[in-house]
């Protein structure tokens, strides 16, 4: 078969090569017959004469050798190419802008196929990727005990910590980089190995063993001057001098872009608070060969009960039953946040591709109006149908490979630019780009597009009457009427998915506004934030809440005090505050708590709140309201009377009936001894995102309980990057060894919290645009063709008396009819297609009366400044030139 | 019947395959061959040879290949290829039950007739 297609290109492109061969050949033939007969006595040019009269028609023989070898269609396909071109050539007008239609699709496709190809399609870089899964993120990472012991389904199965930044210190420099706390197993599960050393070994994360890391291709050759004798050298993460045992190749990027270090957990039974008191650890497994994700999943669901009961305490009997706790394929989970936006993007772009093929169809379809004699000559001439719309199609696969080069330089220039519009937590952004895999889909694109274009022209070719249309002036022919009903359908097509496109558009802009609109429960404007992580080897045992009766953590509870000393000492800064994460970062940690007057009985699932830890002055500084009771201050300090206050929701959800009702209540972590007693009520906070409302939550005194890393918000007139460089001095100031990350205003937090629905509203909305200028195009163009076709009897109109307004009304009645049509259609379709929009709308209905009222009329007026220029064309109609022409 | 029988439609592929199952031959020495083997029963025309040649090295059941002929001359060589040497078997195979059938029908007698 490729041998075959191999010889048939060759054909194709060494045609000149063919014939000589065969010319050499047939003479050799000649020459050995010649010979013969010489050699029987007959003299030579005797003999010539024989030769040739024995062979027969030389050219007969050669044209019959050609079709042999399938030469024929090979030169008849040549011949359509170099016609096409020709026409082409000629006709640059529509050539341009079928080509730019054609390139901004195709192109608009290609771009985002690359993203959707590299997220979510493309296996992922590990080997063997397909028996690759994870487990589970809802377990803590004590469960990796009871997967060691029982899981049957798997290779190897490894954890890995949420949360993935570490402080490095080296040569002096504090530098707060992407790290993980992993267990032993996680590089042979990955099926990574080093570019040299050892990745980690058994044991490596048990109680006692030696502190080791693993480190990044990258940050060797940034921190460490890729010297290989940093295997076996000592440094400073997170405060622990630990030995370097590897270098990670640079593409090696698990679980996130960019991470550089990665270093062992600690499973030691004894740090109940790290090991079994912290949620959101990943557990990723390699599935033995043979066994598939449905099997290893049914033994996830039966290991559940043995995960529960390995707790230190009693859990709820329900523990892990939620429908998300399955085993799944890795890549899968990985595409999870953003597989439903990428593909409603995907959808999108592909409705504009289509659009854009409908128009240049129909741009195709006016045009063969215009060359309706020139088929006519070819049919009369003999050329087949087949033939002549096999000319059709050829001419419009050239104008799409041209369209889809175009498109391939505005997806390569587009790439980049999408890749950083889209949000930055997108997973798997690296491995987007135009690949072997992207091109072949473009190719396919480019080959769908010019199908589809020349399909309504080829449809429509003349079938009979030839000579009628010879005869005719060649605007008379029987093809004309039919032929416009077919371009009216497809404007009105085209009008209608661009209905549909834009009406999408305007509903996820309009959800957008609202979502910005939300006020998040604190004053956003004129903060300044930014994260302080001191070295957390001093403040000891972070994962469990509380510090405050450790002597070790007094190194870190001092640090934070003096830190908010000296930011507020700094010019610029009108007040600062602490907590452990700012709103809307998506930061949300949840606790199981007691509740006075709420009792939980055993087995049943505890109250899960929302826990925050702030510095006294937080709510003054983030212009949060109290609305009950006191504020924290500097006195709520020790542990002798813990005070806690409590957000209105939970306020009013336990202690309904007013704020005042919760002061005095009594509230505590499930693990603590002590009550905490309730001080204050504050106003409602937006954590998470803008879209999700505010949930019971309660905030503890940073004095009172420990913290590890913490954001510093500050009051400013200056602009983050004007105030960072003083907040650095401050932080070495106190600390060299503590670092200062994600400087940005609450704003910017505020602003990147929206980044996904931003993205998606952005990038549907362009493509709404682009469709309603195709859309202009389209009605532009057949109104212009009409107008052209219908001279004849509008220069009779106005001959007999039409006036100017009336053949405009007779233009833009045609207009009207299209759009008409059009919106009509496209309406429906969209009330019908809304749903799909579901999931991501906030604030607005997918069928949103506002935008489904105001594209319409958006139409409505494009339409009307489609239609003029025809409409003034046909007014211009002179009757004696109509009458001239004939 | 003519001194030089028709060849029926295709079988002039079958004996290009046979020519050139001996060894590599140009194609004035196939139609030699030919010749040759049919006792000069059977003349090929020399006009068709090309035609079927092309087609057959199309379907990749030969090769070609330029070289240098018994007197000197340059000319392009066939070769069978082993596709070539398994489309001369079923062709040798169904033209041998065919030559079977036709002479079984052509030496009938009425007394076959009976069950």
């Amino acid at each position: 078969m490729i041998r075959r297609l191999r010889d048939s290109l060759r054909i194709l492109f060494g045609r000149g090569r063919f014939e000589a061969d065969m010319d050499a050949e047939l003479q050799s033939h000649l020459q050995h017959q010649v010979d013969d007969l010489v050699g029987r006595g007959i003299p030579e040019p005797e003999a010539r004469r024989r030769a040739r009269a024995a062979f027969g028609a030389l050219d007969g023989a050669k044209d019959a050798a050609r079709a042999a070898r399938g030469v024929r269609w090979a030169d008849e396909l040549r011949g359509d190419l170099r016609y096409a071109f020709r026409t082409l050539l000629h006709a640059k007008g529509y050539t341009a802008t079928a080509v730019a239609t054609l390139a901004l699709g195709i192109g608009a496709n290609t771009a985002i196929f690359s993203v959707v190809d590299g997220v979510l399609l493309k296996p992922l870089p590990f080997p063997e990727s397909h028996r690759l899964v994870q487990l589970t993120r809802d377990y803590p990472l004590g469960a990796l005990w009871t997967y060691r012991r029982r899981a049957q389904s798997y290779t190897g199965v490894a954890a890995y910590l949420y949360g993935g930044e570490l402080n490095l210190y080296a040569g002096g420099i504090a530098e707060r980089i992407l790290g993980r706390a992993v267990s032993s197993e996680f590089f042979s599960v990955l099926g990574s190995s080093p570019l040299f050393g050892r990745a980690f070994q058994p044991g490596e994360d048990a109680p006692g063993a030696a502190p080791v890391a693993v480190i990044s291709e990258g940050l060797w050759r940034r921190r460490f001057g890729a010297d290989h004798a940093i295997v076996g050298q000592s440094i400073l993460i997170d405060g622990t001098p630990r030995q370097v045992v590897g270098v990670v190749p640079r593409d090696f990027a698990f679980p996130k872009f960019g991470t550089e270090v990665w270093v062992p957990v600690q499973l030691d039974p004894k740090l109940v608070a790290s090991v079994w008191g912290a949620g959101g650890t990943a557990f990723i497994a390699r599935l033995k060969p043979g066994v598939t994700v449905a099997r290893a999943d049914a033994e996830h669901r039966a290991l559940i009960p043995a995960v529960r009961d390995a707790y230190p305490w009693r859990m709820p009997d329900g523990f892990g039953q939620v429908p998300t706790n399955h085993a799944r394929a890795l890549d899968e989970v990985i595409g999870d946040g953003v597989k439903s936006r990428l593909l409603l993007l995907f959808a999108s772009v592909a409705v504009l591709l289509l659009i854009a093929c409908v128009n240049v169809a129909n741009l195709n379809l006016t045009r063969l109006a215009a060359r309706e004699r020139e088929v006519a000559v070819r049919r009369a001439l003999g050329g087949s149908r087949l033939r002549v719309a096999r000319q059709l199609v050829v001419e419009q696969l050239v104008v799409a490979v041209a369209g889809g080069l175009g498109g391939l330089l505005l997806a390569g220039a587009g790439i980049p630019l999408l890749l950083r519009l889209l949000p930055p937590d997108t997973p798997r952004l690296h491995e987007v780009g135009l690949d072997p895999r992207v091109l072949l889909f473009t190719a396919l694109a480019i080959l769908l597009a010019g199908l589809l274009a020349a399909l309504g022209p080829v449809a429509r070719l003349p079938r009979t009457g030839h000579a009628e249309l010879l005869g005719a002036s060649g605007r008379g022919g029987s093809a004309g009427p039919r032929r416009a009903r077919l371009a009216g359908t497809l404007v009105a097509t085209e009008v209608a998915l661009s209905v549909v496109l834009c009406i999408g558009a305007m509903i996820l802009l309009r959800s957008l506004r609202s979502l910005l609109n939300v006020d998040p429960g604190v004053a956003v404007e004129r903060l300044t934030t930014a994260r302080v992580t001191p070295n957390p080897v001093w403040c000891k045992d972070q994962a469990g809440p509380c510090t405050c009766d450790s002597t070790a953590g007094g190194r870190c509870e001092a640090f934070f005090p003096a830190l908010e000393e000296r930011l507020a000492a700094l010019p610029g800064v009108r007040g600062v505050a602490l907590a452990n994460a700012v709103p809307l970062d998506g930061g949300w940690s949840g606790f199981a708590m007691h509740l006075e007057d709420h009792p939980v009985a055993p087995g049943q699932p505890a109250h899960i709140l929302g826990m925050h830890t702030v510095s006294p002055n937080y709510f003054t500084v983030l212009g949060i309201p109290l609305l009950a009771g006191r504020a924290f201050t500097p006195q709520d300090r020790g542990t002798a009377s813990p005070v806690v206050i409590v957000a209105r929701t939970l306020a009013e959800r336990r202690w309904p009936g007013g704020p005042g009702r919760a002061i005095g209540k009594h509230i505590k972590p499930v693990w603590m001894p002590t009550w905490a007693t309730i001080v204050g009520v504050v106003a409602d906070v937006r954590y998470e995102t803008l879209a999700a409302p505010p949930d019971e939550e309660f905030y503890m005194p940073m004095a009172q309980w420990g913290i590890g890393s913490a954001v510093a918000v500050v009051r400013t007139d200056l602009a983050p990057a004007a105030l960072e460089p003083s907040l650095r001095r401050a932080v070495a100031a106190v600390d060299p060894t503590a670092t200062l990350t994600q400087v940005r205003s609450l704003g910017e937090v505020r602003s990147a919290s929206a980044a996904h629905p931003r993205t998606t509203a952005l990038l549907i909305g362009l493509f709404a645009a682009i469709a309603l200028l195709l859309g202009a195009i389209g009605v532009y163009g057949v109104l212009s063709y009409g107008v052209s076709q219908r001279r004849r009897e509008i220069g009779i109109r106005m001959a007999i008396g039409a006036a100017p307004a009336g053949v405009r009304t007779l233009v833009l009645r045609q207009a009207g009819r299209l759009l008409g049509a059009g919106v009509i259609a496209g309406l429906f379709a969209a009330w019908l297609g809304a749903t799909v929009l579901q999931g991501f709308v906030f604030g607005v209905s997918v069928h949103d009366p506002f935008s489904f009222t105001a594209v319409p009329l958006l139409f409505a007026a494009v339409g009307l400044v489609a239609s003029y220029l025809p409409a003034r064309r046909a007014t211009r109609v002179s009757p004696t030139e109509v009458m001239r022409e004939e | 019947m003519a001194e030089t029988p028709e060849l029926l439609q295709g079988t002039l592929d079958m004996l290009i395959l046979k020519a050139l199952s001996i060894g590599p031959m140009h194609g004035y020495g196939i139609l030699l061959r030919i010749q040759h083997f049919s006792r000069a029963a059977l003349e090929i025309q020399q006009g068709s040879l090309y035609p079927a040649v092309y087609r057959l090295e199309h379907q990749g059941l030969l090769v070609s290949e330029w070289g240098t002929s018994d007197n000197n001359r340059r000319a392009k060589f066939y070769t069978l290829a082993p596709a070539g040497r398994r489309r001369l078997k079923e062709e040798r195979e169904s033209w041998s039950r065919l030559v079977h059938a036709i002479s079984a029908v052509l030496n009938a007698t009425p007394s076959d007739l009976a069950p």
